[in-house]
């Protein structure tokens, strides 16, 4: 049966409208998205699992209802990456070590979405354990851009990204550990909020670098993301380091006034080089925000030099022991070769993981091990405070702080697969908001003339979505509307 | 050569809770194997632990006995290692700060001089789940029932000269910890165990010696043997010339010995850093106020206050040595405001009753409330003396309620004068010679007559008021007739 | 800094990694990707980024405090509460296991 195509287009806003109204049922409007799923996925091959019949059955059990109105996302599709643990689905983490888990609990952005009238349509594809920043790094298969099939779409959570953007669902959940959830919006043309630390709970959700892992929306307006967001936001008792702070009223957005607005552009993420259509495109941005009467001033933020280096001794030294538990005694892969407990281990660990969780293993082992863990882990923690000192006295002075995402657009496939420090240096845009804390919007700018989308983000106080979704808001209607990806290879 | 011995301990204890430190899975012991268990202590991904607020209580209240200093803010860090017990592949443990730093515990010391032992510190961590082997199918079962448990350690410093002392902290430690509700204290199912670092080092040498650590002691006795083992064992190496290695060692307690437990793995580096799961372990002013109010008094404390009651140093000391015998005391003096009185029949009549029995005050069926019935009786002279005496076993032996008991059958002193006085006449009459012996001068015969009046009111008048009276009636009796 | 071979071994002895070419493969690398890689080749790019790592030295931090999360106001500590009686029963789990014997879990003997 064919859905009507319109329908996998429309955002939630529109799509709310047409469910309450009666003019849609769930089903159909989840029939669509499924649908677009089937057509796009050989092209884009964004999702790990698609959750068709399970996703069908929850949309009949809403119609059955009928629409509820206090239900902020009832009946709508949307897609996590799979790193959320969602009942009776298999969560992989883009790892053959889960390849086949079964969780017997649900995370709890997931238990929120279902209580707030979401489906769930699909587990989107990622590097393995969030470990990189193109989608190349997933065990099972790369996802490609739907901007153009011949580039990665961004990682980790490039899957949602791809997704999204191509219509496979109305909004999806990344996690976001050093710009993953920003850096793949801006490569597939779409937006993505990284909320505060500690504003959405981390409870289910596969970890990678616990004190930096944040969970959040990416869609194709910043209207949808504040719904989608508003939806998990708040305190939750089962992730100690879930915030009490209140969270606040989104249901009313205002933009603020362009005029008056103040925005820092740390000097140390501007200066740098840029890729020639990426740079074309941020200037053009930056032109558009200053006729529009928003001041742009550049700012120093000097210990950025130095957040790479401690981004990946912090993220590696957690991912070593988050990552522990990957040993083949309770779940997960096990070696098939009968060995000592000691092979059983090296085997199961090094078959099962790839090579860059690998990597960021041994480099977090050395990091925390003994004689070098002053040197390296307890110095990346203290420049981390430098970090986020830095952005606090921005912010007590600026509005926002405006960067781009990414210096370059979406690359060729294995560009950086075999120089990892290359592509390590390639998130000095997004990970040292991951350091600091606080919250960060992706969106699209523009388009290049290589036809590829050039994204830039707004960085505001912690816990003050709000006015940082206002914002986004706005800037959203001073940059120029992105047209529909071609999905196809340019 | 002379050798000095030097021991320090590390006390694992398991914390009093009904669940786990980071999740709220049940503690009990004995369950079917893998049924205590979910996805946090088995370290499925995306679990994440939420502490036990009752285990932070306790364990600062540990501290709080010892005289520690509780930190405002303590961390937990992770621990890094690999093993099929260990579901994380970390313990949850806290290295810097831990929750407890420094305090002490007085023994006897070899000397026979009070000695401190000195602590270092105590932390909160979780245990980890059991290993059985199978050596005939070649396998390692793992259960994970365990895992999780909530645990201090307490790590003394190194003050401890011979196993007798190490037993006596201990012994005395347990008491403590078991008293305050720290931990339920159950020795044969591991919820108290110890590891031992022990030296030696010549005679009043500063520099200590190589130690040896026999790790998972879990009786008094094993501790006092695998000590005076080590001491045997490394005096004889030092006395041959030879090196004693630093190792683990295990205590073979079937026969006696320790045992290395060196194995073929690589040095250990456990890459402690902090938890980046759990916020900062705080305990607040009021939570340590609080937990201050709920500590029972040392027994400094207990002594200071029984003398300021006006209790002679012995009895203080002996309510204090006695088990059970301090709370005994203050729950009877709540109901009979009368501490001497109540301090003097306890030392003299149900101490000595409990100690004969081997039971303890509060465990028997003579309630507290009991023994203020007692002690008011003793006090308002119902109950003489010898008649106390005469009734104590039978009231101790089966909880009955003396003032009912004196009630029932009328044993109550007469403490009417009218009615002593006539006893005493009739005394007197019946007994012309002593009488006449006691007039002539022999003063001493009184005691005869005082016995013949005791017999007469089947020994409930009061032996000193008796005497006075047959002094008046032996001298005419005028008074008492006045009074008839 | 440079990492040797065989510190690197050291290293992942710890992490309970093989870094030899012959225990690698069949797992996440996927096909045509080169084998995990010896220890040389490990180590020659730990080398080159933990190289890259030391510009933290150029950063002062003399008397800042480390920063080990940016979590604000979390959550307090549970009360001593037992779940509920068959709520979350560990079965799943254990159905999940590779290996089995019993209600155990199941690993080659240790001792």
């Amino acid at each position: 049966m064919a859905s009507d195509p319109r329908l996998a287009r429309l955002d939630l806003a529109q799509a709310r409208e047409g469910l309450l109204k009666g003019d849609f049922t769930s089903a159909e409007l989840v029939g669509a998205a499924l649908d677009r799923v089937a057509e796009t996925e050989p092209a884009l091959q964004a999702c790990l699992c698609v959750l068709g019949d399970q996703a069908l059955r929850d949309a009949a059990r809403l119609d059955a209802g009928g629409p509820d109105p206090a239900m902020p996302l009832w009946g709508v599709p949307v897609s996590v990456k799979d790193v959320f643990l969602v009942r009776g689905a298999p969560t992989t983490a883009g790892s053959r070590m889960l390849e086949g888990y079964m969780p017997g609990f649900e995370a709890e952005v997931v238990t929120r979405l279902r209580a707030a009238g979401a489906v769930i349509t699909a587990k989107t594809n990622l590097d393995e354990f969030a470990m990189g920043s193109s989608t190349e790094f997933s065990a099972f298969r790369p996802t490609r851009n739907p901007w153009n099939l011949g580039r990665v779409p961004g990682g980790s959570s490039g899957g949602c990204a791809a997704g999204v953007a191509a219509f496979q669902a109305a909004g999806g959940f990344g996690t976001d550990t050093g710009g993953s959830i920003r850096q793949p919006a801006a490569l597939c043309g779409c937006v993505g909020l990284k909320p505060t630390y500690g504003r959405v709970s981390r409870y289910g959700i596969v970890a990678y670098g616990s004190s930096l892992d944040q969970a959040g929306p990416m869609a194709r307006n910043v209207r949808d993301c504040a719904r989608l967001f508003a939806a998990v936001a708040g305190p939750d008792g089962r992730d100690s380091t879930s915030s009490r702070v209140p969270p606040e009223d989104l249901s009313a957005l205002s933009p603020p006034e362009a005029k008056g607005l103040r925005l820092a552009l740390p000097r140390e993420l501007w200066e740098g080089s840029f890729d020639a259509e990426v740079g074309k495109v941020l200037d053009s941005a930056k032109g558009l925000l200053a006729s529009a009467g928003i001041s742009l001033e550049t700012v120093g933020m000097p210990s950025l030099r130095f957040s790479v280096a401690a981004y990946y001794v912090i993220a590696a030294a957690e991912a070593s022991t988050n990552l522990a538990r990957y040993d083949g005694v309770r779940y997960g892969y096990r070696t098939p070769s009968k060995g000592d407990l000691l092979s059983l281990y090296r085997e199961s660990r090094t078959a099962g993981l790839g090579r860059e969780a690998r990597r960021r293993i041994l480099l977090g082992t050395f990091a925390l091990s003994s004689g070098y863990y002053d040197a390296y882990y307890r110095k990346a923690a203290q420049v981390r405070r430098l970090i986020r000192d830095e952005y606090a006295r921005t912010l007590e002075e600026y509005d926002f702080i405006l960067a781009p995402v990414s210096s370059i657009p979406a690359w060729p496939f294995g560009s950086f697969t075999e120089d990892p420090l290359t592509q390590y240096q390639l998130d000095v845009m997004t990970l040292p908001l991951n350091l600091a804390g606080g919250p960060g919007l992706s969106l699209p700018a523009g388009l290049g003339g290589d036809g590829l989308p050039v994204g830039v983000q707004i960085m505001g106080p912690h816990f003050r979505e709000k006015a940082l979704l206002e914002a986004g808001i706005l800037l959203e209607g001073i940059f120029p509307r992105l047209p529909e990806p071609p999905l196809k290879a340019l | 050569m002379e050798m000095d011995t030097v021991i320090g301990l590390e006390i694992h204890a398991q914390l009093n809770t009904r669940t786990k430190l980071f999740c709220s899975c049940p503690t009990e012991f004995g369950a079917e194997p893998n049924t205590n268990i979910c996805e946090v202590c088995t370290g499925q991904p995306g679990a994440l632990p939420r502490m036990n607020g009752l285990a932070l209580e306790l364990a600062a209240k540990a501290g709080l006995a010892l005289g520690s200093r509780v930190n405002e803010s303590s961390l937990f860090s992770r621990k890094n290692y690999f093993y099929p017990d260990l579901p994380n592949g970390f313990q949850t443990s806290q290295l810097d700060p831990p929750i407890c730093e420094g305090g002490s515990l007085e023994i006897s010391g070899d000397s026979g001089l009070p000695k401190r032992v000195r602590l270092n510190r105590i932390h909160m961590e979780d245990d980890a789940g059991k290993c059985v082997h199978d050596e005939r199918r070649g396998i390692t079962l793992v259960d994970l029932n365990r895992a999780g448990t909530p645990l201090i350690e307490i790590v003394t410093e190194p003050d401890i000269s011979s196993a007798r002392e190490a037993v006596e902290f201990l012994k005395k430690l347990h008491g403590l910890l078991v008293r305050l509700g720290v931990t339920r204290g159950r020795m044969e199912e591991g919820e108290f165990r110890c590891d031992v670092n022990i030296s030696l080092k010549p005679k009043g040498s500063a520099t200590l010696g190589v130690r040896g650590e026999v790790k998972n002691l879990n009786s008094f006795k094993f501790v006092g043997q695998a000590i005076d083992y080590e001491i045997r064992r490394q005096g004889e190496i030092y006395a041959n010339g030879g090196r004693v290695l630093q190792e683990t060692l295990h205590f073979d307690s079937q026969k006696g010995e320790t045992r290395s437990l060196r194995s073929k793995e690589e040095a250990h580096d456990y890459r402690y850093f902090p938890q980046p799961d759990l916020p900062p372990v705080r305990v607040s002013r009021e939570l340590l106020e609080r937990l201050r109010g709920e500590l029972p008094e040392s027994p400094e404390e207990a002594l200071a206050r029984l003398l300021a009651m006006g209790l002679k140093d012995s009895q203080a000391r002996l309510l204090l040595d006695r088990r059970g015998a301090l709370e005994y005391f203050d729950s009877a003096a709540a109901y009979f405001p009368r501490p001497l009185r109540i301090a003097s029949v306890m030392e003299e009549l149900f101490l000595p009753y409990c100690q004969k029995e081997g039971a303890s005050p509060l465990e028997g069926p003579f309630t507290p409330k009991l023994m203020a019935g007692l002690a008011k009786l003793a006090e308002e002279g119902i109950l003489g003396r010898r008649k106390l005496q005469e009734l104590s076993e039978g009231l101790f032996k089966d909880g009955l309620d003396p003032e009912k008991l004196v009630r029932d059958q009328g044993l109550a002193q007469i403490s009417d004068e009218g009615e002593l006085a006539r006893l005493a006449r009739e005394v007197v009459e019946g007994c012309p010679q002593e009488a006449a012996k006691y007039r002539a001068g022999q003063e001493k015969i009184l005691s005869f007559l005082v016995g013949r009046m005791m017999k007469l009111s089947a020994g409930r008048a009061e032996p000193r008021k008796a005497g006075e009276l047959l002094k008046a009636a032996l001298a005419g009796g005028k008074e008492g007739q006045g009074v008839g | 800094m440079s990492v040797d071979p065989k510190a690197a071994k050291a290293i992942a002895d710890l992490a309970r990694l093989s870094l030899a070419p012959e225990a690698a493969g069949g797992g996440g690398d996927g096909p045509g990707s080169p084998g995990a890689g010896e220890p040389g080749r490990v180590a020659g790019e730990m080398s080159k980024i933990v190289g890259y790592m030391e510009i933290l030295n150029e950063c002062e931090t003399s008397g800042v405090e480390p920063m080990y999360s940016p979590m604000a106001d979390p959550q307090p500590p549970r009360e001593d509460i037992p779940r509920e009686a068959g709520e979350g029963s560990g079965d799943w789990i254990l159905d999940g296991a590779p290996e089995t014997f019993g209600r155990f879990f199941s690993v080659p003997r240790i001792f």
